[in-house]
């Protein structure tokens, strides 16, 4: 239920809650989920005609399962039929949990990676984390191992700065676009991941951190007839023109239009940010949404980023608010815990979820804004 | 009975959740070995006896050793362990004393870590575990703290946790393992002995040995034919540019 056009303001719907939430988007409309628990992102667009795109992994702690396959059940969408597309921006952990579960349901939709780590040493590297065994824990690349095992080939698409994704089935058609990784961040990938695999010969087995700069994220552009969806992933800006963000902007080939919805880059923080980002990407006061990163000891966004962010629009969201939540209670340990650690943050189950739907051929003041468990209007 | 074919009844349990007493009985042997005590966590050993010999693996160990099919080597030293013979044909039968390996195996058996002989780390403990976390170190401060992702393994249906650990925590002779994606398990729990009974919280790092040339070059194997299904032409059925 869409409230009467405004002037570029966020709107939220009058039906209750749960109808809301299970409510497919029709046909013609344009919708922008994004998901986030505290750590990991998942990213959920409807291109229009029925066909679904998912970009990121995160899993739902209350089930287990991937939140994008859990969101479009509780839809009603047959994921088997149409999700066409599943990309992953980069393989650190928090972006990459449940992918393979995400690519084995949708075996109709085409995989798309970064072009940053089509190279031997990471293949290496991914084929090491699969023989690492832990308990609980899953290493990332392990999980890009998984979606191997169903793509058997390898990816059906090497995202890089200049490559139109794809191209939608309705009238007229949404289009992807990747914008990232530049030439110069793929050429450095592979002195980065030669260097890894040296390391390796006197390290111990064990899970690779994600140690690797975030540059080789994949920017993705989201193309309508007048509402384009900017995904920023963790890409974030480097010193040099022809790396990060600098080279976003600067790409002579990418589309210059401007977006209304913007997946804020690196959970809203200063390395993730720079002007070119909201004056030759966005339009004014766009959409930003972003999930928080409650882990370590500068939790993201801090005060610091949310008031930068607030000057750049005043319809900022995010998944989870407070940026930190304390764990439950686990009683008899909970002193034992407190007496030998501190600064205990939690993941929560339930990721937040911040919605936008707009109709494809429609305005950027008739976006309405919806937001489900902790999300919240910063 | 051979210790390869204690290892073939080792991986067909795999994943398998030994509980006091168990039995593992060989396939097309009719041997049986016993699982005579179990430790409460991960770290802990666990013990198996054959006949008069009895041994232990460090359960990491064997959490490895089962998910990757590896053939237990010969301990160091002792005669009342049965010793391998390298010939080429593979022993049959129950009575069969000497194993033989073929080529793969003996080259798996270069790469397997050793046993350890009990009796070498003295009795076993026993814990009433409370809580148990398995820890991956995320990030490590200059102020002699880490930070680590903590999942639950005493019930996976609560949330996954984050949290800064002093170093002092943490083995002396440990500390320098610690550093981005090293792996622990925090055990807090009751442990018990005939005379005493205490509440405990200790951290166990995981200590991996190193890749093995071996691993190394079959790793390296499998990127480079993982890498080669990626250079088909790529399907741009959807580009239009």
């Amino acid at each position: 239920m869409k409230s009467t056009p405004s002037q570029a303001k966020g709107k939220t719907s009058s039906v209750g809650s749960h109808v809301r939430k299970t409510t497919p988007p029709q046909a013609n409309e344009l919708e922008f989920s994004l998901f986030g628990p505290g750590m990991g992102e998942c990213v959920v667009v409807h291109l229009g005609s029925g066909e679904w795109m998912i970009v990121d992994s995160c899993i739902n702690g209350e089930t287990g399962r991937p939140i994008a396959l859990d969101y479009l059940d509780l839809i009603g969408v047959d994921v088997a039929k149409q999700v066409k597309l599943v990309l992953i921006t980069h393989w650190h952990d928090d972006h990459i949990r449940g992918v393979g579960e995400i690519v084995r349901e949708a075996p109709n939709a085409k995989f798309g990676c970064s072009a940053a780590i089509r190279n031997e040493d990471f293949c290496s590297l991914v084929k090491m984390s699969k023989r690492i065994k832990l308990v609980s824990h899953m290493p990332g690349l392990a999980e890009f191992d998984d979606v191997l095992s169903t793509k058997t080939n390898g990816p059906d698409i090497w995202m890089d700065e200049s490559k139109l994704v794809y191209v939608g089935g309705g009238v007229p058609p949404v289009k992807v676009h990747s914008l990232s990784p530049s030439a110069k961040t793929i050429t450095n990938a592979v002195g980065n991941f030669a260097t890894m695999m040296k390391g390796v010969k006197t390290q111990n087995r064990q899970p690779f951190p994600s140690v690797a700069p975030n540059d080789q994220s994949v920017v993705l552009l989201v193309e309508t007839k007048d509402v384009h969806l900017l995904l920023g992933a963790d890409l974030e800006h480097s010193a040099g023109p022809n790396t990060g963000w600098n080279a976003v902007i600067a790409c002579g080939t990418r589309p210059k239009i401007l977006s209304s919805g913007y997946k804020v880059a690196h959970h809203g923080s200063h390395n993730g940010d720079m002007p070119g980002i909201w004056t030759q990407l966005n339009h004014a006061n766009p959409h930003a949404l972003l999930t928080t990163y409650s882990r370590g000891r500068k939790p993201l966004p801090s005060d610091a980023d949310v008031k930068r962010l607030k000057s750049q629009t005043n319809q900022a969201y995010c998944t989870v608010w407070p940026v930190t939540q304390r764990p439950k209670n686990r009683t008899p340990v909970d002193r034992t815990i407190n007496q030998v650690v501190k600064n205990r943050q939690a993941v929560l189950k339930r990721p937040g979820h911040i919605r936008l739907r707009v109709p494809l051929a429609g305005k950027p003041n008739q976006i309405v804004v919806d937001l489900f468990n902790n999300a919240k209007k910063l | 009975m051979s210790l390869v074919k204690l290892t073939d009844a080792l991986t067909k349990n795999k994943g398998t959740k030994f509980s006091v007493p168990s039995v593992l009985t060989i396939p097309h042997h009719g041997a049986s070995v016993t699982v005579s005590n179990v430790g409460s966590g991960p770290s802990e050993p666990v013990t198996f006896l054959n006949g008069s010999v009895d041994f232990h693996l460090d359960a990491n160990v064997l959490l490895d050793l089962l998910d990757r099919d590896f053939i237990l080597p010969t301990p160091p030293v002792s005669d009342k362990i049965p010793q391998r013979s390298r010939s080429g044909s593979t022993s049959e039968g129950p009575k069969k004393e000497g194993n033989t390996l073929s080529h793969l195996e003996d080259l798996k058996m270069k790469a397997a870590p050793l046993i350890k002989l009990r009796g070498q780390e003295g009795p076993v403990r026993r814990f009433k575990v409370l809580q148990q976390f398995e820890g991956k170190v995320t990030e490590v401060y200059e102020d002699q703290t880490f930070r680590a992702d903590l999942i639950d393994l005493t019930d996976k249906t609560s949330e996954q946790e984050s949290a800064e650990f002093p170093m002092e925590e943490i083995h002396p002779s440990d500390r320098d393992l610690i550093a981005p994606g090293a792996i622990f398990y925090w055990i807090m729990g009751y442990e018990t002995t005939p005379s005493d009974y205490k509440r405990v919280s200790e951290i166990r790092l995981r200590r991996s040995p190193q890749w093995s040339e071996y691993e190394i070059d079959s790793i390296t194997s499998e990127g480079k034919d993982l890498f080669s299904r990626f250079t088909r032409q790529e399907n741009d059925t959807s580009s239009g540019k």
